[in-house]
């Protein structure tokens, strides 16, 4: 004999292998359809990443819309009762399904506007799995469209340390774009071009394209006006030519280029374009646009104006009210208090809070600016 | 005589039985149906041994002996470990003929096709893990199979030729392991493909080379481009750095291996596995004179030994991939986006290492190089006799060294002894890596309550939930430091969209040089990705 033994751990062993699969194979609709959804998921997550990245800038961090047009909207992500598609497809005349209608807008862009083509195949930085994962981004706001969700943070100071670079401007109003100057350049720059999405300029940007510290004196105008028209023309070494969309030739006027050169030229510290010297010259314009800064501003991210404790202190009865300070001390809040706490939050903290509100506002708001906000915190005593 | 006459002068059932038999031994090569059930219940064969006859009959069996040396036999003297792997071989061209099914090598459809495989594929999960598992071990039970030989010292003479086309065999199980890494199209693919490919690069140009590459492509110092333009077929890995892969994968590298394992295969069935080195003269090779007394026939004896051994590892491999082993898919490959500690396949984590030794042409190369000679012509290069132990204390303390030695290297090849991203990025790789899973992914969706999270004002709940417990893991881990001086971390999580929260990890402090930093990191988790469930792809 063989030695029954040897047949028998054979045999458990075939029998155990045909359990093993035929087990496994039970739960496989389960675990594809499992995977499905989680695929589906990671999709978002990789959409969110790209859509605070290049598309926040201008369709807004909640998809509210500023320059671009609203994308957490019902009208884009829901269709009415019998229809097939939502109300905006059909006002244009889309044959197909939402996402393709999604990812056509991002693939191609959209001509004549500074929604300039973002897909590879029409000479944009992303891949098609990336526009799929945008398109999975905006999507998922169709379970609740319009409904206000976190937005894009900003950046704090802990422990008493500064932030090192300061947040990323929101919109304000867009310089004239018939005339060439270093303002609308660094408007295009930072907003619907979204050129800081790839290259770093004074500090600020994603480094995924060359840096553009001093280009225009160490390489001249005519190389950074080649680059811009013709990115491949000259490869920088180190970064893969192909990258960087070539539709700007045909976006962008000659003044709009000339204007972004002259922006790139100057040294750092050029004024914000929200502050371009003109609008410094008017005076406050009232708690109406006191308004409009606060929600462009992000103030009411932390600041509620219904009395609830957000991240800050309401604003809600806030004026007039006599304010207790963490370590002692305390103020009425009037006109002064309010200023000096925009300016400088760390200075009066109002016991119970943290020390999160930015310390950038001196150099992002005009003087003009801060009294049309404080004025409209007034209206709300 | 007709049919008729010999149905008449049999009788029917004489007939049939016969016709039966007849019938049955063609099917066994040789057996007659008596013989057979004599096998199977372990009796001893009658002489001339009918058994032999499928050795000489069928293809298959005329490749295996017909009989081994009883010493050979036992387990614990080659643990069937070159049996192990020509059937994990095997297991490998039919797992991966069915992945091939689904599966077209160009970067646009190559990592759909993955994801598709795995999710609309039934089995499809299955098939991937054999095939990836296999593999692995497939590695580790060649490179066992070459120390045991060495330990044994089974090369010597007359097995000198069977050893080199042993290290032919080695080396294209790592290049076939190394080439179906690329296939995915993953990141973890991607880069660890560039880095390897990059290590060819370094190939020097030998002296008065230079005019040749002049000619051929405009450049003197020209061997490192060429050889990385031959595997990549262009600059950097693309559409046709995959098509070579995918073609060395699944055609060359199989061939050559089929090719290689026939006559390494041959020259051990004509040579004979080596006896113990004690049952032989320093010197003799009697493996192939086995006395009548001490034979053991492949039929049935080892056969059943074989059947049984190789049950119990397919058993054993199937309920790995079924039950604790996933293949990783990671995000879809990013030529623009390396991710942080990004190491060659596990295998070649010696060369990383010898790469972080000194220069990459002397370490990275001509080391290596001067090494795989080395160990290719162990058998010329060997002049003593003796295969016993007290006798080879030199060749067997130098086989320790080198294994040691690979395992050391391998151990500074890993990421961990990596070129280290500044400190505030490391620790948010650990809880958060880019690619895989991490501590924070692991924490269930719905225990990540909303809030700011901060090092150096947190007070945990009683008890501690799941997230808790891994920020104040966080929160030592920053404190524990020494390039985050006064080091304050802070994690947000906030929704950002339905079923979608941003969790933002910022961590402030003072550099080596006392100046105020910072550094900022969001990611995005969906309700759906699962994470915790351990549920990776």
């Amino acid at each position: 004999m063989y030695g029954i033994s040897r047949l028998i751990i054979a045999t458990l062993a075939i029998v155990g292998m045909i359990v093993v699969v035929l087990v496994y194979g039970a739960a496989e609709s389960a675990r594809m359809a499992r995977f499905d959804a989680n695929f589906a998921g990671r999709q978002v997550e990789a959409g969110a990443l790209i859509f605070y990245e290049a598309c926040a800038s201008c369709h807004g961090a909640n998809g509210e819309g500023l320059v671009g047009p609203a994308l957490n909207a019902a009208d884009l992500l829901i269709s009415a009762e019998g229809e097939t598609r939502p109300p905006r497809l059909l006002q244009k005349n889309w044959a197909g399904d939402l996402r393709s209608y999604l990812e056509g807008a991002i693939t191609y862009g959209r001509p004549g506007t500074v929604m300039v083509a973002w897909g590879q195949s029409a000479g944009g930085p992303y891949r098609p799995d990336q526009v799929h994962a945008v398109a999975s981004f905006i999507m998922n706001w169709g379970v609740d469209p319009g409904k206000k969700w976190g937005g894009a943070p900003e950046r704090t100071a802990l422990g008493g340390v500064t932030p090192v670079d300061v947040p990323v401007a929101s919109l304000g109003e867009p310089p004239a774009r018939d005339v060439r100057s270093a303002a609308l350049g660094r408007y295009l720059f930072e907003g619907p071009l979204g050129c800081d999405t790839c290259h770093v300029f004074n500090g600020h940007g994603a480094n995924v394209g060359p840096n553009l510290d001093d280009v225009v004196a160490r390489m001249g105008r005519d190389y950074v006006y080649q680059s811009i028209i013709n990115p491949n023309f000259f490869a920088s070494a180190g970064h893969a030519p192909g990258a960087m969309p070539e539709t700007f030739e045909f976006n962008l006027t000659d003044i709009e280029i000339e204007s972004i050169i002259d922006y790139l030229e100057t040294p750092a510290g050029v004024p914000s374009f929200e502050t371009p010297a003109a609008e410094v010259e008017t005076g406050p314009l009232g708690p109406e646009n006191g308004q409009q800064l606060a929600q462009a501003n992000g103030c009411v991210a932390c600041h509620s104006i219904d009395g609830s404790v957000v991240i800050g202190p309401s604003w809600k009865g806030l004026w007039g009210s006599e304010r207790q300070f963490e370590g002692g001390g305390s103020a009425i809040a009037d006109a002064d208090y309010l200023r000096n706490s925009i300016l400088d939050p760390a200075s009066q903290l109002v016991a119970g809070f943290q020390n999160l509100m930015p310390a950038t506002y001196a150099n992002t708001l005009t003087t003009a600016q801060i009294e049309d906000i404080i004025s409209y915190i007034e209206t709300l005593k | 005589m007709s049919l008729i006459q010999d149905i008449q002068g049999r009788g029917l059932r004489g007939f049939v039985a016969d016709k039966a038999d007849q019938t049955f031994t063609r099917v066994t090569a040789g057996i007659p149906w008596r013989d057979f059930r004599g096998m199977l219940r372990g009796d001893d064969p009658p002489r001339p041994n009918p058994r032999l006859k499928p050795h000489s009959e069928s293809f298959w069996l005329h490749i295996k002996p017909s009989y081994y040396h009883e010493s050979v036999t036992r387990f614990t003297h080659t643990f069937r470990l070159g049996l192990l792997s020509t059937y994990l071989f095997v297991i490998e061209i039919i797992t991966g003929l069915l992945l091939m099914i689904w599966y077209a090598p160009t970067p646009e459809r190559a990592y759909s096709d993955m994801v598709r495989l795995l999710s609309n594929v039934p089995m499809g999960q299955l098939m991937r893990d054999v095939h990836r598992l296999a593999a692995e071990a497939m590695v580790i039970v060649v490179v066992l199979h070459m120390f045991r030989t060495y330990l044994t010292g089974s090369y010597k003479k007359p097995r000198q030729f069977t050893w080199l086309t042993g290290v032919v065999l080695l080396a294209a199980t790592l290049f076939l392991s190394f080439s179906g890494y690329l296939l995915p199209w993953d990141q973890l693919a991607f880069w660890a493909v560039t880095i390897g490919t990059s290590m060819a690069e370094a190939s020097p140009t030998p002296p008065g080379a230079g005019p040749i590459g002049e000619l051929l492509i405009g450049q003197s110092d020209w061997v490192g481009t060429a050889v990385n333009l031959l595997l990549r077929g262009s600059p950097d890995i693309g559409a046709s750095g995959l098509l070579r892969f995918y073609l060395l994968h699944v055609f060359f590298l199989p061939l050559l291996v089929i090719v290689f394992f026939f006559v390494h295969y041959y020259k051990v069935v004509h040579f004979g596995i080596s006896l113990p080195a004690k049952e032989e003269e320093v010197g003799q090779d009697s493996a192939n004179r086995v006395p009548a007394d001490r034979r053991r026939y492949y039929l049935m004896d080892i056969a059943i030994d074989e059947i049984v051994f190789l049950s119990v590892v397919t058993f054993i491999l199937m309920a790995m991939c079924a039950f604790f082993y996933d293949a990783k898919l990671e995000n879809i490959a990013n030529p623009l986006k390396t991710p942080l500690h990004t190491t060659a396949p596990w295998y070649f984590f010696w060369l990383q290492g010898l790469l972080k030794v000194g220069d990459k042409v002397l370490w990275g190369l001509f080391i290596p190089a001067v090494f795989v000679g080395l160990i290719t012509l162990v058998p010329y290069l060997d002049y003593n006799p003796s295969r016993r132990g007290k006798d080879r204390r030199v060749a067997l303390g130098l086989g320790f060294l080198v294994a040691s030695a690979i395992i050391v290297l391998s151990f500074m090849g890993l990421p961990l002894y990596a070129v280290e991203s500044p400190p505030a990025e490391e620790v948010v790789q650990e809880f958060m890596p880019e690619e895989g899973v991490g501590p924070v992914r692991e924490v269930p969706w719905a225990e990540l309550v909303p809030g700011i999270y901060r090092t150096d004002t947190f007070e945990g709940s009683v008890p501690l939930s799941e997230f808790e417990h891994v920020f104040l893991e966080f929160k030592e881990r920053i404190e524990r430091d020494p390039g985050l001086q006064g080091g304050v971390g802070s994690i947000t999580v906030e929704p950002a969209q339905p079923g979608l929260k941003r969790i933002r990890f910022q961590i402030d402090y003072f550099d080596f040089e006392g100046a105020p930093a910072q550094f900022i990191k969001d990611f995005y988790l969906h309700e759906n990705s699962l994470y915790w469930h351990d549920f990776q792809f």
